[in-house]
């Protein structure tokens, strides 16, 4: 019985630590060339995400199947009904279109006449959510659109809103990594995320932090004695070049505004105006080639200081009038 | 001496994407805070039952998958799960395999290690830490072992060594 006991060798394991020493090493490598520069690791980033990427469509499968089957099997009358308010809501939509067309030209119009560069045109592609990591206040998620739909790295995002008001394209996130069939879009409520936007009401400008929680926003560089109250609304300001101006991003909480002595700025808590929880469907978005129409200004500046004496030509008027 | 092998090819594979699939489950909020690691589960199930068979190489193979499929810093996961493979597989044979409270120790040592490096490894990167949520995993693992350590049975079977 004893001889049975030690007869068993606790260290018939010939190679094991030698290939766990190895493995060890290559990941600490790779996490250290990551961490140093996350381009040189995209290939293997990239080959795993193929490999992966049956699998995401696999667990996302059931989830699809029931949002198609719930639709299959929805009640008759509940089906025509939503049609019916579905085709209302579309005539509507059609007649603000219309409307907003005829306010776009006018718009293009009187922004050439003051010479400001056209505001930029958009087009939109729709992707699928495939899965949502939300590993340690990292929140990433996986589209079902890669390289092969022209998805590009820090693409902006958009999603529905979750409320009335807010419907239609308000700031999901960017996408931060691409593989051909799929890529991974980092949310603005990531910690490591932010984005710069303004106050709808104020236009004060702020920055708006992500937290790691899917619901929290906070505002920052906000000085403590501007004017920020509840239920205030915050679009993007488009001062960084990347998100585009003017969408929504953010709304603050109420009793969200709270100020301690001392500190020179104020502490705003906002809510992202997406439910990410539930959304499942976000809009890519790609900013159209646009004609430049921005080099007549600029000739006609360098005309002016071409000629290079207005001073001199104001001097010479005012030597007239004396 | 009994010596288990997989049902058949591939088996061992297999029960890794499913544990793979399971990570990867969209689920709300609340129960995100308890949701086990199941690959590593997985590897501590190999590792009592294919003793110094189980493989370290799949062992980090599923790490840089999870890694890119969590969207952790790659190597990071990789890492855990050689080291769960590899401590669970020493542990193991020093073990009675089929000892559950022994079986408990062991989960609680291995899983605990793989979630402490995870949190040295995030901390470095400065990534936000749940407080005292991080650790939910942990319990959910000790509960949900003995189910899964019966479920993923099926994929063995014992052979009679001479």
């Amino acid at each position: 019985m004893e001889a049975a006991i030690y007869d068993v060798d606790h260290h018939a394991t010939p190679g094991l630590f030698i290939r766990f020493v190895v493995l060890m090493l290559i990941a600490l490598t790779l996490m250290f060339v990551e961490h140093r520069s996350p381009s040189n690791t995209l290939p293997v980033r990239t080959l795993f995400s193929i490999i992966g990427y049956p699998l995401q469509l696999a667990v996302d499968a059931p989830f699809r199947a029931y949002n198609v089957t719930e639709g299959f099997f929805a009640d008759q009358t509940r089906v025509s009904k939503q049609n019916a308010e579905l085709e209302a809501r579309l005539l509507e939509i059609k007649a603000d279109y219309r409307n907003m067309q005829i306010i776009k030209q006018q718009n293009e119009r009187l922004r050439s006449l003051l010479k400001i560069s056209k505001r930029p045109d958009f087009s939109f592609t729709m992707a699928e959510i495939l899965s949502a990591s939300d590993y340690r206040g990292q929140s990433v998620v996986t589209i079902n659109k890669g390289t092969r739909d022209g998805v590009f790295v820090k693409q902006v995002v958009l999603a529905d809103g979750d409320k009335a008001q807010s419907k239609g394209g308000n700031i999901f996130g960017q996408v931060i990594s691409v593989t051909p069939l799929s890529a991974q879009v980092i949310l603005i409520t990531d910690l490591q995320h932010a984005i710069p936007v303004r106050n709808l009401r104020t236009n004060k400008r702020a920055l708006a932090s992500g937290t790691g929680k899917p619901d929290v926003l906070e505002l920052k560089s906000i000085v403590a004695e501007s004017d920020v109250r509840d239920g205030d609304i915050f679009v993007s300001s488009g001062l960084d070049g990347l998100f585009p101006a003017d969408f929504q991003v953010a709304e603050v909480v109420s009793n969200g505004v709270n100020y301690v002595p001392g500190d020179p700025f104020a502490n705003i808590k906002a809510r992202p105006l997406i439910n990410f929880q539930n959304t499942r469907e976000v809009l890519l978005l790609w900013r159209n080639a646009e004609p430049e129409i921005t080099p007549p200004p600029a000739a006609e500046q360098s005309e002016n200081t071409n000629n290079a004496t207005p001073e001199a030509e104001n001097a010479q008027v005012a030597g007239a009038v004396q | 001496m009994n010596q288990n092998i997989p049902r058949f090819t591939g088996a061992v594979w297999l029960t890794m994407l499913i544990a793979e699939m399971f990570n990867n489950l969209p689920l709300s909020g609340e129960w995100m805070v308890w949701k086990p690691d199941w690959v590593a589960l997985a590897l501590l199930h190999w590792a009592l039952i294919l003793r110094q068979d189980s493989s370290l190489f799949m062992a980090f193979f599923m790490g840089l998958l999870t890694d890119v499929l969590s969207g952790s810093l790659l190597g990071q996961f990789a890492l855990g799960y050689v080291m769960v493979a590899y401590i669970s597989v020493r542990l193991g044979l020093r073990m009675t395999p089929d000892a559950y409270v022994q079986q408990f120790a062991l989960v609680f040592i291995v899983i605990g290690l793989f979630m402490l490096v995870n949190l040295w490894i995030s901390e470095i990167l400065g990534q936000a830490s749940g407080g005292l949520a991080y650790w939910g995993p942990l319990i959910s693992s000790l509960v949900i072992w003995p189910f899964y350590h019966w479920f993923l049975s099926y994929f063995y079977t014992p052979r009679k060594v001479a």
